[in-house]
C-alpha cells in the first residue's frame, strides 16, 4: 500500500516543516501540499482499519499451521516459518468432518437450486404482470425482510417434529423451493430492467407464460443468477442455527455443526481450533474472492429500492 | 367492449377486461410458492406461537392451556432480564457504531485513488464469512492469554482485559465481532455515495462552501435515506445474535452475554419447555416490531427524500 503514495513524499517532508512553509507559501502550492496531507491521512486511517480487519484472519491462518509448541509460546511469535499439518490431520480425524463437508455440499447445493429456481420465479411474476393486490404483496414480501428468523424456530421446529422431518434434511431445504424475499427482490429488480418488447413479441409467437420466464427472461438473467447463487451459497454454508435444531445424529451434522461439537469436545486444547476454523472459512473466502465483482453488483441493486 | 389498457382498467373497481383477467390469473399463479412459503413458513408460525406461548407443551402430549402464566413468570425470571437488557445493550451499542464506523470509511473509500479497491475488498470480505468458524477465530483473538489481542496489547504496554471470561467485557467483544462485519454495510454506503448528483457539490463549491459544510448540507442529507434502510436492518440483526453466543460463553459469564435468541433456544431444546421458550418469542417479535416503528416515525425527523431515484 505504500507504494501508491510513494513519489510525492519528498516535497511534503520538507513543506511539511517551518522552512518548506514559505517555498509552497502560493495558493496553489499550498493545495497541493494539503492534497498530499489528505492522502496520507486518508491512506494512513484506511491502512490502519484495513488491518484491524485482517488481523483475525492472519492470526487463524498464522496459528493453523503452528507447531503445538509455539501455539502456547510466550511472547507470541508470528509465522516463525515452522509449519505442521498435525494439528489439522487430529482435528480431521477426531470428528467424521469428510461426512460433515459432504452433507454441507449437499445441503448447499441442493438449497442454491431451490432459491435460484423459486426466487426467479416469484420475481418474474412481480416484474412481469399487473394484477389487484401486486402492490401490496410486494410490500409484504419487502417487509418479512424485516422478520427475524428466530422468531418463528419454535413452531417451525414444532411444524416439522409433527411431520417427523427432524434429523433430515427437509426442514433445511424445503423451505428454500417457496422464494426468499431478498432473492425474490433482486429478481424482480433484474427482469424490470429486460425491455417488455422481448416479452411481448414472444407472446405474439405464442410463447407460453411459463416459456417466457424459462426460455426468455432465464437466460438474459445471467448476472441476476450468479449474484443470486453466490449469496446463497454462502448463506447456506454458513447457516447455524437451523442445522443445530433440526439435524441430531453426528452423520448428518453439517459443518458449522459440526465445527460446534468440535469446540465442545477440544475448547481447552486450543491449538486444534484454529485448523478446523480454516476448513470453514477458507471455502467461502474463495466464493467471497472469484465472485466478488457479482455479490457487490447485487448489493448495489438494494439501494435502489 | 372495455379498452384493454391497463391504465384504464385499474381505474374500474367492478370488472376487469379479460386481458387483466388473465394476468392476474398468471400473476398469482407465478408467486403462488412464495404466498404458499409464506403462509407456511412465516406468517403461520409467528402467530403458531402466539398460540403456543398461553400454553405447557411436550410436543408428544396435548396442549395445557396456562393463559398468560408464561407472561407472568418473566417479570420475576432474573435471567430473562439479563437476556433483555443484554440485547438491548447488543443493539444500543452495535448500531450506531456499525453505521457511524461503515459511513465513515466509505466516505474515506469514495475516492478515484489507486488502490481503494482492494481496502474495499478487505472491509467487505469479513461480512460474507460468518458462522462457527468465525466464531471459534474470534474466541482464539481474544484468547487472554495466548490470543493476538492480548499480545499486542502487551507490546504496547496497555491492559490485558480477560475478554469473554470477564463479566464487563464479555458483551464488547461480541459486540466487536458484530462490528467486524460491517464491510457488507460500507459496500452499500458507497453506492448510496455515488449517487449523490455531482452537480451539488459543484453549486456549493462555487458558493463557497467548505468540505465539512458539503459533508452535512448535502451528504448526510443525501444518503439519509441509505441510513435508514441500513438501521433498520442492522437493527434487526441486532437482535438475533445467537452463534458467538451460543459457541463461545453459553450467556455466561454470569449470564452476561446471554441473549434472548439464546435464552429462547435453552428453554425450548435444552429444558424442553416450549410454551415459555414461545412466549419469549412473543417477545421478541413485540422488540423488533416496536424498535421497527419507532425507526419509521422518527424517520419523518431526519430521512431526506428528493425526487432523484435510480430509475
Amino acid at each position: 500500500m505504500k507504494q501508491t503514495h510513494a513519489p510525492q513524499p519528498q516535497g511534503t517532508t520538507g513543506a511539511a516543516t517551518g522552512a518548506g512553509i514559505r517555498r509552497f507559501s502560493s495558493p496553489r502550492a499550498r493545495r497541493s501540499m494539503l492534497h498530499v496531507v489528505e492522502r496520507l491521512l486518508v491512506y494512513g486511517v484506511l491502512t490502519f482499519f484495513a488491518f484491524l480487519f485482517l488481523l483475525p484472519l492472519i492470526s487463524m491462518l498464522d496459528t493453523a499451521f503452528k507447531p503445538r509448541a509455539l501455539v502456547y509460546s510466550f511472547p507470541p511469535t508470528w509465522f516463525s516459518g515452522d509449519v505442521t499439518l498435525d494439528n489439522f490431520r487430529f482435528g480431521w480425524n477426531a470428528l467424521p468432518f469428510d461426512r460433515f463437508l459432504l452433507n454441507t455440499l449437499f445441503v448447499t447445493s441442493v438449497s442454491v437450486c431451490g432459491t435460484v429456481l423459486s426466487s426467479s420465479l416469484v420475481g418474474f411474476g412481480f416484474a412481469r404482470y399487473h394484477a389487484r393486490g401486486a402492490g401490496l404483496l410486494f410490500m409484504v414480501m419487502l417487509a418479512t425482510l424485516m422478520i427475524p428468523p428466530t422468531t418463528t424456530l419454535i413452531p417451525r421446529f414444532v411444524l416439522f417434529a409433527k411431520l417427523g422431518w427432524i434429523n433430515s434434511y427437509l426442514p433445511l431445504l424445503d423451505p428454500t423451493f417457496f422464494g426468499m424475499p431478498f432473492f425474490i427482490f433482486l429478481f424482480r429488480q433484474f427482469f424490470r430492467s429486460i425491455p417488455r418488447d422481448y416479452f411481448d413479441a414472444a407472446e405474439i409467437d405464442g410463447c407460453s407464460p411459463f416459456g417466457l420466464y424459462w426460455r426468455i427472461a432465464l437466460p438474459m438473467a445471467r448476472p441476476a443468477l450468479v449474484t443470486s447463487a453466490l449469496f446463497a451459497t454462502i448463506g447456506a454454508w454458513n447457516d447455524f442455527l437451523d442445522p443445530l435444531i433440526f439435524l441430531s445424529t453426528m452423520d448428518k451434522f453439517t459443518l458449522q455443526v459440526g465445527l460446534a461439537t468440535f469446540n465442545g469436545a477440544y475448547y481447552s486444547q486450543l491449538h486444534l481450533l484454529m485448523p478446523m476454523a480454516l476448513v470453514g472459512i477458507v471455502p467461502v473466502l474463495v466464493v467471497v474472492v472469484v465472485g466478488q465483482r457479482w455479490i457487490l453488483s447485487g448489493l448495489m441493486r438494494q439501494v435502489e429500492k | 367492449m372495455r379498452t384493454p389498457a391497463p391504465e384504464t382498467t385499474r381505474k374500474q373497481p367492478g370488472r376487469l377486461s379479460r386481458a387483466a383477467q388473465r394476468d392476474q390469473r398468471r400473476f398469482y399463479l407465478f408467486i403462488l410458492p412464495w404466498l404458499i412459503g409464506f403462509v407456511l413458513f412465516q406468517a403461520g408460525p409467528m402467530l403458531f406461537a402466539i398460540g403456543i406461548s398461553f400454553t405447557d407443551w411436550l410436543l408428544v402430549d396435548t396442549p395445557v392451556w396456562r393463559g398468560l402464566a408464561h407472561y407472568r413468570t418473566m417479570r420475576s425470571d432474573a435471567a430473562f432480564h439479563a437476556a433483555l437488557r443484554n440485547t438491548l445493550y447488543y443493539s444500543a451499542a452495535s448500531v450506531p457504531l456499525a453505521i457511524a464506523l461503515s459511513l465513515g470509511l466509505a466516505l474515506l473509500l469514495n475516492r478515484r485513488w489507486a488502490g481503494m479497491s482492494v481496502f474495499r475488498t478487505i472491509f467487505f470480505v469479513p461480512s460474507l464469512v460468518s458462522g462457527v468458524a468465525v466464531v471459534l477465530v474470534w474466541g482464539w483473538l481474544f484468547n487472554p492469554r495466548y490470543g493476538a489481542v492480548n499480545g499486542l496489547l502487551g507490546s504496547l504496554g496497555l491492559p490485558q482485559p480477560g475478554w469473554l471470561s470477564d463479566p464487563r467485557w464479555a458483551m464488547p467483544t461480541i459486540i466487536l465481532l458484530g462490528v467486524w462485519s460491517v464491510g457488507g454495510i460500507v459496500v452499500v454506503y458507497l453506492a448510496g455515495l455515488q449517487n449523490v448528483p455531482t452537480e451539488l457539490y459543484d453549486a456549493a463549491r462555487i458558493d463557497g462552501a467548505g468540505r465539512w459544510q458539503m459533508l452535512r448540507a448535502i451528504t448526510l442529507p443525501m444518503v439519509s435515506p441509505v441510513t435508514f434502510f441500513l438501521m433498520v436492518m442492522v437493527t434487526i440483526g441486532s437482535l438475533q445474535v445467537f452463534a458467538p453466543v451460543y459457541v463461545l460463553t453459553e450467556g455466561g459469564p454470569r449470564n452476561a452475554t446471554l441473549t434472548l435468541p439464546l435464552y429462547i433456544y435453552q428453554n425450548a431444546f435444552r429444558f424442553q419447555k416450549y410454551g415459555y421458550a414461545a412466549a419469549l418469542t412473543v417477545v421478541l417479535i413485540v422488540i423488533a416490531l416496536a424498535l421497527t416503528l419507532l425507526q419509521l416515525a422518527l424517520a419523518r425527523r431526519w430521512v431526506y427524500y428528493t425526487g432523484w431515484s435510480g430509475r
